[in-house]
């Protein structure tokens, strides 16, 4: 028995390998072609970088297992760094262009405004929609509570007991 | 002078004065005495009034008059009273009713039935009726043709003409012989022969004798010992049994010698005297031995007085005797007497049946006789009686359990009794009885709240058995009476409803009515008189809680237990459901196996004890429209259709069904309610949400946002 356990735990282990393998490489070939992306790209890619320094910010503090704060802020920060790498294309992609841009003070500032809208989504959404949850949750606590007096009314305390 | 005349006017004056008063006293104890006499003339008008009017009728076949009553013919344990035919019929009617108690002879009826003979009166009718005459609720009646004239010897103490030899045989030997060779061929024994039952015949003009039928009563219950050979003699009323067919014949040269005298030559001597005397000088010398007898009818006498059973004549030997065929009949012997007695509490007995009447009630005495051997060495050594001794000896080695427990040393008294006396009967402390009478003994003693504890002891102690095997007579029902005792000690082992000693009483006495105190107006005699006198109890006001009672349990087991053991014992339950649904269920059983239509009463007594029934199903609702129903079934009397009802299977399974349904419906809810509590007890509720829709509404105002402008720049 205990061989054949072993037996089992090595071919799983076995086929878990390539996978490992297979993803570790195309890992490697996903972060290759994203540097080699950014390079070929670099006036795009460092007004990106630049531009998406609040959704790093907020992805890296927001605590929540599901990073939803951070995405919401993320979205309204990427729909400006887009409006910008739009205005570089439209204006030539070059990496002088691209630092003027970024010299200009109102791009920084659009940009970190739409990250602060998404802050400010973020800070008065999830409040507003808890306290709607709870009146939700409290009014169907009062019509579970109805109704399970209705079946004990018809059937008796008996009905409570649940092995 | 002048004071002197004063004087006597004065004196005069004052003894007028007395006569006055003395002459008013008697005027007023006349009146008085007349005022009595009319107040006496008054009450027994007034009786004779009630007694006329109280009428009560048995199956619209018969009036009874049970405060009429007919004092020469009742009997010490039945009272006769006035009957008419209300059928039309022209015949004179004689109702005896029956004692509370002790049943008449339901099992011999058919059999007496079927005896045509002109001395023996039919019984035209026989029923419970309500009995007006006390607070006593139903008595059972039994009704004859009465064919009765003037009784023999109404006082068995007081003289009377003596009859002749020949009106002897004619009138009261060859027709009462007649009668007797009737009852044999159909192994009917009566009883009650003896003169002061003995009636001139209607029927043939006088020129007969008749006897009452006595089936009123226990078998031989109210014979006179005198008329009995020691063994049944030596019992008590109701501890008789059958007896032995012969024990008639004896009853009848008693009878023979009486009306031939014209007097009771033992008139005066109390029961134990007359017994003692039997089994000293044996019945006819006891009886005759003073007497001149007539030797055409000395014969007969010698014939039918025989102490023994195998030597006395039978109902062959008399007809044949009556035929005019002569027999030499055996001398009557008495039994053996020993010269050297043994002394007994102070007193010397010289037969070992007197001294085993002696013993009876002495446990102490008798133990101190046993343990010291001397009734032993009285009976090996000094009367080198063997047989005895061998009897003693196995009385003492099969007593069962400890030696020095209390029962068991009253069994070995016992015991001891039955080895001196085999013949006689069982005899523990005070009881007396043969066999088939062990039943009517545990019957006066629970009726009569005596304590019942012997009756376990004789029971358990195997007592009956032990008496079969010394009995010299052949029992054609020992091992059916043994068998018996088998069943009723399982009975007395038995803890559950129905059992113990009141189902005992019930299976040894078939014909006992119902003694449940809750019956004590009733006069029960079956199951389905049982479930009449429940539905009766059920109409009066005030009623037990429950309708059941160990002596009502006991008695369905024995006359209603075919297929409803089960739900006898089940009325014993502590739950309450389970013990008021097994009571409907064994009276609705009775209702169908009676095809009774209605039991109103008890429909409605039982209606009030169905809540822990009703409350059976879970459902409200059903419990709410089952209990409407049950009580328009239980108003109508139907109590197999509240049987059914609370039966239903439809009902049931739709109950249990939606109970499952109800309680999972429920589980899940709870569920429900626990996670819902659960979030809202967590400090950021609804958080994880709020962010999720703030990514949607910030993905949107994106979306849009870059859709307006890439609009605007391709446009601009």
């Amino acid at each position: 028995m205990a061989k054949k356990k072993k037996t089992k735990g090595q071919e799983q282990e076995q086929s878990q390998k390539p996978r490992k393998k297979k993803s570790g490489i195309m890992r490697k070939l996903v972060a290759a072609s994203i540097m080699i992306g950014s390079l070929a790209f670099m006036p795009t890619t460092i007004i990106f970088v630049l531009g998406m320094i609040p959704s790093a910010v907020a992805i890296y503090t927001d605590e929540d297992r599901r990073k939803m704060g951070g995405l919401a802020i993320t979205f309204m920060n990427l729909g400006a760094v887009s409006a910008f790498i739009k205005i570089l294309w439209d204006r030539g992609h070059s990496l002088a262009n691209s630092l003027t841009m970024l010299m200009d003070p109102i791009t920084l500032f659009v940009i970190y405004f739409a990250a602060f809208i998404g802050f400010i989504l973020v800070r008065f959404i999830p409040p507003i929609v808890a306290e709607f949850l709870k009146i939700s949750h409290r009014r169907r606590l009062k019509v579970i509570e109805a109704e399970q007096k209705q079946i004990v009314d018809k059937w008796g305390y008996d009905v409570k007991d649940v092995e | 002078m002048s004071d002197n005349t004063e004087q006597k006017q004065t004196n005069d004056t004052d003894s007028e004065q007395v006569e006055i008063a003395a002459l008013d006293d008697i005027a007023e104890s006349a009146l008085a005495d007349i005022k009595l006499d009319e107040a006496k003339k008054a009450k027994e008008a007034e009786l004779k009034e009630k007694r006329e009017k109280t009428v009560v009728s048995l199956k619209g076949k018969f009036d009874v008059f049970p405060l009429w009553e007919l004092p020469n013919f009742s009997g010490s344990m039945s009272k006769a009273c006035r009957v008419e035919d209300t059928t039309g019929a022209s015949r004179e009617l004689i109702g005896f009713i029956c004692h509370k108690y002790f049943p008449p002879r339901f099992k011999n009826f058919r059999i007496y039935d079927s005896i045509n003979n002109k001395c023996a009166a039919k019984i035209v009718g026989h029923g419970a009726i309500d009995w007006p005459a006390d607070e006593m609720g139903e008595r059972y009646i039994m009704i004859y043709e009465n064919i009765y004239g003037q009784c023999a010897m109404p006082d068995l103490n007081a003289q009377y003409s003596p009859l002749h030899e020949d009106v002897l045989a004619e009138k009261l030997i060859k027709p009462i012989t007649e009668m007797l060779s009737a009852f044999a061929e159909r192994d009917f024994i009566h009883g009650a022969i003896r003169p002061d039952n003995m009636y001139e015949n209607q029927l043939d003009g006088n020129r007969s004798y008749a006897v009452l039928p006595r089936m009123e009563i226990p078998l031989s219950s109210d014979q006179n010992p005198l008329f009995e050979p020691v063994e049944m003699a030596l019992c008590p009323s109701v501890g008789k049994g059958q007896g032995h067919k012969k024990n008639d014949l004896y009853a009848f040269g008693v009878t023979i010698a009486l009306m031939m005298l014209g007097f009771n030559p033992m008139a005066g001597k109390s029961d134990e005297q007359i017994i003692e005397a039997k089994i000293t000088q044996g019945t006819y010398v006891a009886l005759l031995g003073q007497q001149k007898v007539p030797s055409g009818i000395n014969e007969v006498l010698r014939g039918l007085l025989c102490d023994d059973i195998d030597d006395r004549w039978s109902i062959s030997d008399l007809e044949s005797w009556v035929d005019g065929k002569r027999m030499t009949p055996r001398q009557s012997v008495a039994d053996s007497k020993y010269d050297r007695g043994f002394n007994f509490r102070g007193q010397s007995y010289h037969h070992f049946r007197t001294l085993a009447a002696a013993m009876q009630g002495h446990t102490s005495d008798v133990l101190r006789i046993v343990e010291d051997e001397s009734l032993y060495k009285w009976v090996e050594r000094t009367l080198g009686h063997k047989e005895v001794a061998g009897r003693i000896e196995v009385a003492i080695r099969q007593a069962p359990g400890e030696k020095t427990d209390l029962r068991t040393q009253e069994a070995l008294v016992s015991r001891v009794i039955m080895a001196l006396d085999p013949k006689g009967p069982i005899r523990f402390k005070n009881l007396s009885f043969h066999p088939e009478g062990l039943g009517m003994c545990l019957l006066e003693a629970i009726t009569e709240m005596k304590n019942v504890d012997d009756f376990l002891t004789i029971i358990n102690q195997d007592l009956l058995p032990f008496w079969f095997s010394l009995n010299p007579y052949n029992y054609a029902d020992a091992a059916a009476m043994v068998t018996s005792l088998d069943a009723c000690k399982k009975f007395l082992k038995q803890r559950a409803k129905g059992n113990g000693l009141e189902r005992c009483l019930y299976y040894l006495n078939r014909d006992a009515p119902c003694v449940s105190p809750m019956l004590d107006q009733f006069y029960v005699t079956n199951a389905i008189s049982l479930v009449r006198a429940l539905d009766k109890i059920g109409m009066q006001e005030t009623h037990p809680k429950e309708p059941f009672d160990q002596h009502i349990a006991a008695y369905l087991t024995v006359h209603f237990s075919a297929s409803n053991e089960g739900d006898i014992q089940l009325l014993g339950a502590e739950d309450l459901k389970e013990r008021y649904f097994a009571a409907l269920t064994l009276i609705a059983s009775l209702q169908r196996y009676g095809e009774i239509s209605s039991l109103k009463g008890a429909g409605q007594w039982l209606y009030t004890l169905m809540e822990p029934v009703i409350n059976g199903f879970h459902s409200r609702d059903i419990r709410e429209k089952v209990k409407n129903d049950l009580k328009k079934i239980a108003m109508r009397g139907d109590l197999i259709g509240m049987y059914e009802l609370l039966n239903d299977k439809k009902i049931n399974k739709e109950d249990l069904v939606g109970f499952g349904r109800a309680k999972l419906e429920y589980k899940r809810l709870s569920h429900e309610y626990q996670k819902l509590d659960r979030e809202l007890a967590k400090d950021n509720a609804g958080m994880g949400q709020g962010k999720q829709l703030a990514a949607i509404v910030s993905f949107i105002f994106t979306v849009v946002g870059l859709i307006v402008f890439f609009m605007m720049n391709s446009s601009g």
